[in-house]
């Protein structure tokens, strides 16, 4: 008798990814806990956490949704407005680093003096900067927007059941001084690229880490029965700052945050890991998902990582998901719709 | 009519009622009622005690006997017939109307403190500190739900009268004491009590956003617009509670500043005018 003995079948390769197709494969046989339809469940992340969040009700659970649209304002404009996308506007939210400061402004613990970018008399919130299309006409405008968001993202870690966050990037550009760090790069989605000002990051294990503990720990002093669900973005990055090929800095960059996922998740009780970088992005994937360009996951491979979810976390599989007809054109057109601001760093 | 007078007509609904109470008093005959039950618009002599010249009617009805609300779609006027049978009871040779009617459709919108709604900026300050914040872009789109049918409405009191001088006269503003508003709540006491009253500095806004956008869009068909009466108005623009009725409207002694400002208007126009 040797431990293996004891190994359910999941843990051989030969008895699962070999023996099986890869639509059959259970990527996450056993969680911590469930999700039910009266959790308030927020989400937050990379553009691939769009689809989660897209999702969600689809399986009879809550996106729970803060920051909803004023009164008036039409479906489609507040869609434009980012109003839904995630369960607050915060828009694409990439990094760890990103994350803590986001709670940091949210509950006060940094003046919100962030930073303002210009265009042709415009203004745009640095952190936020195609949050508002065409920008602010005033610069109290976007601090009234600004403040009025963060009150909903105050709402959202004090009451919310929980928290499924994407992990995006590990590369960002940061304001020297003040540390802020940008979502994109200064200059590509707004403002200009300022050498003095912007400088660059590659964040590392510890430090993600560390920022990702010290997010969870703030927000269980406020909301202690807040559980989360972290994954990685199987989407690679498109382009690098640093000096390497963007493939290769994709892979060092997917590894860092996949291993800071697997140890934050092991800590806690309270803390998931769903393997969505796993299920798009191994080899023995053939790359199926992926689209024509190589990094983009197409919308089949979207319903594979949300039927896997739902078997995972949802009692009874979240209903007909998994037997469902994939409406094509209709997830081709959600696919449209996730915003993704790290394309403009490849912008002619 | 001799051809030296001209007549002129005042078109409305509920904000009608205050320059009836002070120009004609009760309607004969249980007209007001009669016209609500019926939905045949009362009508009869308006005598504003000038100018010379002119000799005044008026015209109320009650809005649901108008019909659905009419709408400008790509150009085109989509008019229910029961407007145009409304319309139909303004004096044929009427020279100048001025049309009172509608605005009801912005009341809840103006009044209730719905957490849904949000502010905006405007060239009188910045959005209220603490409440949800809208571009005001988007305040005028919404706005411009329950503008629409108004200018739908004066557009086609101006086809069926394409000689005749149109003029749009606004609601009043906001009225600026909550404790009046509170104490007449007409219809919205339950909606107060749930969600309380919008602050005034948002009502305003909203109303001056839907009055400035209104007689912008009214401007190129040759309508004219009036500002409320200032002798009706606080130092901060809203209206002051003793020229109120209700919650929503003006009262005799609003209309009486109203009825001045329409003679004004009609001295610009010049008296004994050939029958039109």
């Amino acid at each position: 008798m040797h431990p293996y003995d004891h190994q359910p079948p999941q843990a051989f390769w030969r008895k699962t990814v070999s023996a099986k197709a890869w639509g059959e494969l259970d990527f996450k046989p056993a969680t911590k806990f469930k999700l039910t339809p009266a959790l308030k469940i927020a989400t937050a992340g990379s553009c691939f956490a769009q689809h989660m969040a897209n999702r969600l009700q689809s399986f009879g659970l809550s996106h729970w949704v803060v920051e909803q649209a004023p009164t008036g304002v039409s479906p489609a404009r507040a869609r434009e407005l980012q109003y839904g996308v995630f369960s607050a506007r915060y828009a694409n939210v990439y990094t760890v680093r990103q994350l803590r400061q986001l709670v940091e402004f949210a509950f006060g613990l940094r003046p919100d003096d962030s930073p303002v970018l210009t265009e042709e008399d415009r203004l745009f919130d640095g952190l936020r900067p195609r949050i508002q299309p065409g920008g602010y006409e005033t610069l109290a405008d976007l601090r009234a927007d600004r403040a009025w968001h963060l009150a909903q993202v105050r709402r959202l870690f004090t009451e919310c059941d929980v928290f499924v966050f994407t992990l995006g990037l590990t590369e960002a550009w940061v304001e020297q001084g003040s540390g802020i760090v940008f979502p994109v790069c200064p200059g590509t989605a707004a403002g200009e690229f300022d050498p003095a000002r912007h400088g660059f990051v590659n964040f590392e294990y510890p430090e993600i880490l560390a920022d990702l503990e010290w997010v969870r720990e703030f927000v269980a002093g406020v909301n202690p029965g807040m559980r989360w669900i972290v994954t990685v973005s199987p989407v690679p990055l498109v382009a690098t700052a640093t000096k390497d090929p963007v493939i290769v800095a994709s892979s060092y960059s997917k590894a860092v945050l996949r291993a800071v996922a697997g140890r934050f998740a092991d800590a806690h009780e309270g803390v998931e890991y769903f393997p969505s970088f796993e299920i798009i992005s191994s080899a023995q994937s053939f790359g199926q998902y992926l689209e024509g360009d190589l990094r983009e996951v197409s919308p089949r491979g979207v319903n594979h990582v949300m039927r896997q979810f739902a078997g995972a976390f949802v009692e009874g599989g979240g209903g007909a998901v998994g037997e469902a007809r994939v409406d094509i054109a209709g997830l081709a057109a959600a696919a449209a719709q996730v915003e993704c601001e790290e394309l403009l760093n490849a912008r002619p | 009519m001799n051809a030296s007078t001209s007549r002129f007509s005042l078109i409305g609904s509920s904000h009608l009622f205050g320059v009836i109470d002070q120009y004609v008093g009760k309607l004969p005959d249980n007209g007001f009622q009669r016209a609500w039950d019926t939905g045949v618009p009362a009508t009869g002599a308006l005598d504003l005690g000038g100018p010379p010249g002119w000799q005044g009617e008026f015209v109320l009805f009650n809005t649901p006997a108008a019909g659905p609300p009419p709408e400008v779609r790509d150009g085109m006027l989509y008019l229910p017939e029961q407007l145009g049978r409304v319309l139909g009871s303004v004096s044929a040779d009427s020279r100048c109307i001025f049309s009172l009617m509608r605005g009801h459709e912005y009341a809840v919108a103006s009044l209730v403190d719905d957490p849904a709604h949000a502010d905006f900026s405007d060239a009188h300050g910045p959005s209220l500190v603490g409440r949800r914040w809208m571009s005001r872009a988007d305040a005028l789109a919404w706005v411009r739900e329950f503008a629409d049918p108004i200018v739908a409405t004066v557009v086609a009191l101006r086809q069926h009268f394409p000689r005749s001088h149109i003029v749009q006269v606004p609601p009043p503003p906001p009225i600026e004491s909550e404790a009046h508003i509170l104490a007449h709540p007409e219809s919205f006491g339950a909606l107060f009590a749930a969600y309380g009253i919008k602050p005034f500095e948002m009502r305003l806004r909203l109303y001056r956003l839907m009055t400035a956008d209104l007689a912008a869009r009214l401007q190129p068909y040759g309508i004219a617009s009036l500002q409320p009466p200032p002798g009706a108005l606080t130092p901060a623009g809203g209206l002051h509670e003793d020229f109120a009725r209700g919650c929503l409207h003006g009262n005799h002694e609003y209309a009486r500043l109203l009825g001045e400002q329409v003679k004004a208007y009609l001295n610009t126009l010049g008296a004994a005018h050939a029958s039109v």
